[in-house]
């Protein structure tokens, strides 16, 4: 090769690959040979080697990589998304033993969270109650009235998890040096999160989420997003997601101990009243779609009803756990 | 404070359903990691073709972590650098019969992800002003551990202010080809240009940074001497 050692200069050395291969130790054995040549070849063509060879140092930078168990959740979040339901037949084929352990495992630990009880910790409301949950991380959790949270009973500092299995709750989550992931796992979806305040609702049709502070990643079996502050994403049965902003203070009303409804139906509010007391409430049928919108103090059946029977001009009388809630006739 | 309630024997059938797959699948994850040793890339490419789960698997753990350094570069927010990684790879096997034949998946891969990202941003920020390229200079320099004086750090920000005055495209080019090693041909399939235009980019941007690379040279080498 006939090789012009003039016409050769710091800009053309550092930009040949094959140059740059051989300044990294990357390089083939006959690329390596054909470059020390020229580098034992004169004092002034070493110089100039060695000038571009600091430069390709100086210019690269070794970036860190992915934590693997990162990436193998992104990898499992992604097979949800393929599979939503169960992983195609062809797979399970392959891995029938692999799946035979994993059920007799899965045996194995129910037996174990049965008869030991651990596992988990359970924290639970009744109809009208709040209850405050501080985790080892600091993150506060409200319980609304009538809601199930679990965690498991070993804290695990890098992946935190709980499990809201109904109910309504409210998170603040702190933000950890690690950055570490918070999930919040449900029935139809997973709230990913780093450290931020939100709101989810979850009732018989959809759940609703609320996020108040921060970022977060909702993901369903059928859809991932990104979820901004002062939004709220609607999941349905199906996973379906629907995201629409709306007034952070109607949603976390019922920490104040207020209910706020922004043109809600009365078949929501019966719903709502339900839930929260343990009551059975019938509407007649005209009032179903008869709207509400306002703040209504909560915490107390008798002042609520009061409340709603003089906003919206109705006739409601309580016999027991049952209330019936008619038009007020002239 | 800890754990002031009783455990509910009852509520354990919700753990079940996110048992239940995550084992599945992870058992999945350590078999298949040895079916593609010394295969050609482009191969595996076509396993992926076949509805081959395994090969998607294996592409998207093997460039996760240069899509997501890559992805941080062009943009900031972690979350749509990682929705955009799994909607690539989504869209792949969505359309996998339908995938064009690949002699490197790899440039095909990043230049999938890199038109998915872009779509995202302009759809998540059509308020605000998007820099793309905006930075490269987080990471660490492998001179960084020879540099650890004053002086030192100053050259490094000199270098670092050299690297921002370079034009976007100069810069995403310097990043991939010296920060994630990823060959010139490939580059020119990421981006959509001809080999030459990216040797002759790379050419330009050290002929740009030429007095502060000398400098940092030359202090290096009376730093050795």
């Amino acid at each position: 090769m006939n090789f012009n050692f003039e016409a050769y200069n710091l800009e053309d050395l550092i930009s040949d690959e094959s140059f740059q291969r051989w300044a990294k130790s990357i390089g083939t054995i006959d690329e390596d040979h054909m470059w020390n040549v020229r580098y034992a070849s004169s004092a002034d063509m070493r110089e100039l080697m060695n000038h571009a060879k600091l430069a390709i140092l100086t210019l690269s930078r070794t970036e860190a990589e992915v934590d693997p168990r990162k990436v193998d959740i992104a990898w499992n979040d992604l097979n949800h998304r393929i599979n939503p339901t169960k992983p195609k037949a062809p797979i399970f084929k392959k891995l029938s033993f692999a799946v035979a352990f994993s059920v007799l495992f899965i045996c194995l630990t129910w037996l174990v969270i049965h008869f030991q009880g651990g596992n988990y910790v359970t924290y639970q409301t009744g109809y009208g109650q709040k209850k405050e949950i501080v985790l080892p991380d600091g993150s506060q959790i409200t319980l609304n009235a009538n809601s199930t949270l679990r965690t498991y009973d070993e804290w695990d500092k890098e992946n935190r998890a709980v499990w809201l299995d109904n109910g309504e709750a409210y998170f603040q989550i702190s933000k950890t040096k690690g950055k570490d992931r918070f999930v919040v796992h449900s029935n139809d979806f997973n709230v990913e999160v780093l450290g931020t305040k939100f709101n989810i609702n979850m009732s018989a049709t959809s759940t609703e989420v609320m996020l108040s502070e921060g970022k977060i990643r909702l993901s369903s079996s059928k859809e991932n997003q990104i979820m901004k502050p002062g939004q709220l994403a609607i999941v349905d049965k199906s996973g379906s997601l629907a995201v629409r902003e709306v007034n952070v203070s109607h949603y976390d009303a019922w920490l104040r101990n207020n209910l706020v409804f922004d043109n809600r139906s009365l078949t929501v509010v019966a719903d709502l009243i339900e839930a929260q007391y343990g009551v059975s409430v019938y509407l007649a049928d005209d009032i179903k779609n008869k709207m509400l919108a306002g703040e209504m103090p909560n915490g107390n059946l008798e002042l609520l009803l009061k409340a709603l029977e003089v906003t919206l001009d109705l006739n409601i009388s309580k016999s027991g756990d049952a209330i019936l809630i008619t038009k007020n006739s002239p | 404070m800890k754990w002031l309630f009783k455990a509910n024997k009852t509520g354990f059938r919700f753990g079940f359903k996110i048992f239940i797959p995550n084992l599945v699948f992870h058992n999945i994850m350590e078999t298949q990691g040895k079916r593609f040793v010394n295969i050609e890339e482009a191969d595996i490419w076509a396993c992926l073709k076949n509805n081959d789960l395994d090969a998607l698997s294996y592409f998207f753990k093997k460039y996760y972590s240069t899509l997501f350094n890559y992805g941080l570069k062009i943009n900031r927010d972690e979350y749509l650098v990682e929705d955009a990684i799994q909607d690539t790879f989504f869209k792949f096997w969505n359309k996998r019969n339908r995938l064009a034949d690949a002699t490197s998946p790899k440039a095909y891969i990043i230049k999938s992800f890199r038109n998915t990202l872009l779509e995202k941003i302009e759809a998540h920020n059509k308020k605000q002003e998007v820099d793309p390229f905006g930075f490269i200079h987080e990471t660490e320099s492998v001179q960084d551990r020879i540099m650890e004086d004053e002086a030192a750090s100053e050259l490094r920000e000199k270098m670092d202010r050299g690297l921002d005055l370079l034009p976007p495209r100069q810069r995403e080019i310097i990043y991939l080809k010296f920060y994630r090693n990823i060959d010139y041909q490939e580059i020119a399939d990421v981006l959509g240009i001809s080999y030459q235009s990216v040797r002759n980019s790379v050419h330009v941007s050290i002929k740009a940074l030429r007095q502060i690379l000398l400098s940092v040279i030359i202090f290096i080498v009376n730093y050795l001497s």
